[in-house]
């Protein structure tokens, strides 16, 4: 999925003309900084989102997420540098025409329907008559909300209520289309769909700019990625870029070492284990440091009985980088561990 | 002029349910109703007390029907994240801010109107038990309220100027003295508060009702009057409009 994309190697920001391959920016953020009184939300961010990607926006609460999205759509001003939406400034009225947005937890109009308010978003984009009843009818179908889109919005569940948002936020047949944790609070079907949903939207060529906790959904439909922290890009990449690298597990038998080699071990792994007959080692996944433990094993009169290359997550790499922050930053919103939450009881 | 009109109507629809104007609708209904109990009055002390009672209700529970709801459009709006979705489509602020001001004033009206016709029917149920007939002064009632819903007009106007920039709290209190200051006579009184003439607007003006309880009372030039009234309320609201607007054009939501 990613690698149909440019890759960013780097958290460095892709500028310049378009990429080789023809891709076009759909958005361009240029070190924007937004600042509330002595509060700097969003500091000194860049970054390119090209046409037709999904991108994923992550961060932890505060990190200027949801600050960032807001100035993308001028509903907040940057107090210094440039946001591009199509190549115009954020909140141009034509821009407009061709972007939506699902906030987190949508409220609409409770005394409406489904189809009623559906159908006043799209009268906000200068829909009428047959056409809007068409399109109208056309999305609540695909977020499956047809059998009850003439009930009142006050008896909707939050699922239900967040399947009106997509709808609303399709209304104007959008290019690009962003999304503010469209998933939080779902229950796991309802959650599924959307994802779904979203795949399916990328499929019909849109651009999307997701912003989400679901670390799973991220990994699964996004491109690339940004991870921001204390309103600060920390890491911007491929997702498959950023989830490589892993560890090899080498399981081995038989292993006769001598108290020498044994010593040699600590040095060539970062993990071993002895289970009985079988040894189980673990070391990066390069190709020096597996023939280095291939090599020892074999050294030893070991048999190789598997080799086995374990990845990464998204969330392996968020937690990484909010640890590096919070160092950085001198903040530390971790969790206390079982003991540690026991004495401060006592 | 669609945009505008899509968002006053929904406004109107969302407004016109708030529990909190239903509390003062109702409250104000009951008031009117229980001012049927002074019968032991003589019929023109009691049709006096009710013409007074009637008006003084309806224009207390419009002023307090106005401030809050034009206090609380837009706050409530930004706290249920229901501006996002909106101001992310093709809406200009000044479109927005106009058609929430519509139908802020459609929701007033509709509360005038029906307090005004349950006041009608309570006198004309008067009227019949002492046997009077309905005069051409007791049709001045729909004159009254007419005055009454512009003065609300202007109040609303200035609830909805501060609303954009000042906390729902702040803005109750600041409309609210600017409402007492505006219907106190002391603008009129000039001196150290004659400056406040450029400011304040003067909602004295729309408080007609002596000839309706007094017949024999009367407004000179009355015509001409009500139409300055109207052009002073119109071009009154639409420069709050316009100052509001400017300052929503730069607010951050």
């Amino acid at each position: 999925m990613a690698n149909s994309y440019p890759s960013t190697e780097s958290a460095s920001p892709r500028n310049g003309a378009d990429p080789a391959g023809g891709y076009s920016k759909a958005i361009e953020i240029k070190n924007l900084v937004k600042q509330y009184k002595k509060v700097t939300a969003v500091n000194n961010i860049s970054l390119d989102v090209y046409e037709g990607e999904i991108f994923g926006f992550l961060g932890p609460n505060g990190a200027g997420k949801t600050t960032t999205i807001k100035t993308l759509l001028g509903l907040i001003f940057p107090t210094s540098g440039e946001v591009l939406v199509l190549g115009r400034p954020a909140g141009d009225i034509d821009v407009k025409e061709k972007i939506s947005y699902l906030p987190e937890s949508p409220y609409f109009y409770e005394h409406m329907t489904a189809n009623e308010v559906v159908g006043f978003y799209g009268s906000l984009f200068g829909l009428s008559g047959a056409a809007k009843q068409k399109r109208v009818d056309y999305l609540l179908e695909l977020v499956g909300l047809n059998q009850t889109g003439k009930k009142p919005l006050r008896s909707f569940s939050k699922g239900m209520l967040q399947r009106v948002g997509i709808a609303q936020a399709l209304i104007n047949d959008p290019k690009i289309l962003f999304f503010d944790e469209p998933t939080s609070g779902l229950d796991p079907v309802a959650h599924r769909d959307i994802r779904d949903l979203i795949l399916h939207l990328k499929s019909e060529g849109r651009t999307i700019f997701l912003s989400s906790h679901q670390l799973s959904d991220v990994e699964l439909v996004c491109d690339r990625v940004s991870i921001l922290h204390g309103g600060k890009i920390r890491r911007l990449g491929h997702v498959d870029d950023l989830i490589a690298g892993g560890n090899v597990e080498i399981v081995a038998e038989h292993v006769k070492a001598s108290d020498a080699q044994k010593a040699q071990l600590s040095q060539i792994t970062t993990k071993s284990e002895q289970i009985g007959e079988t040894l189980i080692l673990i070391t990066g996944a390069g190709a020096e440091s597996k023939n280095k433990v291939l090599d020892w094993v074999r050294s030893a009169g070991g048999d190789v009985v598997s080799m086995t290359q374990t990845r990464r997550t998204l969330e392996d790499i968020f937690y990484e980088v909010v640890h590096q922050g919070e160092v950085e930053t001198g903040t530390n919103f971790a969790v206390p561990s079982a003991a540690e939450a026991m004495e401060v009881k006592s | 002029m669609n945009t505008i009109w899509l968002l006053a109507s929904s406004t109107f629809g969302e407004a016109i349910r708030r529990k909190i104007l239903l509390v003062f609708l109702f409250g104000g209904l009951a008031i009117m109703l229980m001012g049927m109990a002074f019968g032991a009055l003589t019929p023109t002390r009691d049709l006096n007390v009710t013409k007074s009672l009637g008006l003084g209700v309806i224009s207390l529970a419009g002023v307090f029907i106005s401030i809050i709801l034009y206090i609380t459009l837009i706050p409530a709006e930004i706290e249920r994240r229901t501006i996002y979705s909106i101001l992310s489509k093709p809406v200009q602020r000044y479109q927005y801010l106009t058609g929430k001001f519509l139908g802020g004033l459609m929701t007033v009206l509709t509360n005038i109107a029906l307090m005004g016709v349950i006041f009608l029917a309570i006198l004309t149920a008067k009227l019949h038990q002492y046997e009077q007939p309905i005069g051409p002064t007791d049709l001045a009632l729909l004159k009254n309220l007419a005055m009454l819903f512009l003065q609300m007009t202007l109040l609303g106007a200035v609830a909805m100027f501060f609303s954009v920039f000042l906390p729902p709290v702040v803005s109750f209190f600041v409309t609210f003295g600017v409402w007492l200051l505006g219907t106190s006579g002391l603008l009129d009184q000039g001196g150290a508060l004659g400056f406040l003439h450029l400011l304040v607007p003067n909602f004295g003006n729309y408080a007609i009702q002596n000839p309706f309880i007094n017949p024999s009372v009367s407004v000179t030039q009355e015509p001409t009057y009500i139409a300055l009234s109207v052009v002073y309320a119109l071009l009154y609201t639409v420069l709050l409009l316009l100052a509001g607007t400017a300052i929503f054009d730069r607010r951050e939501v």
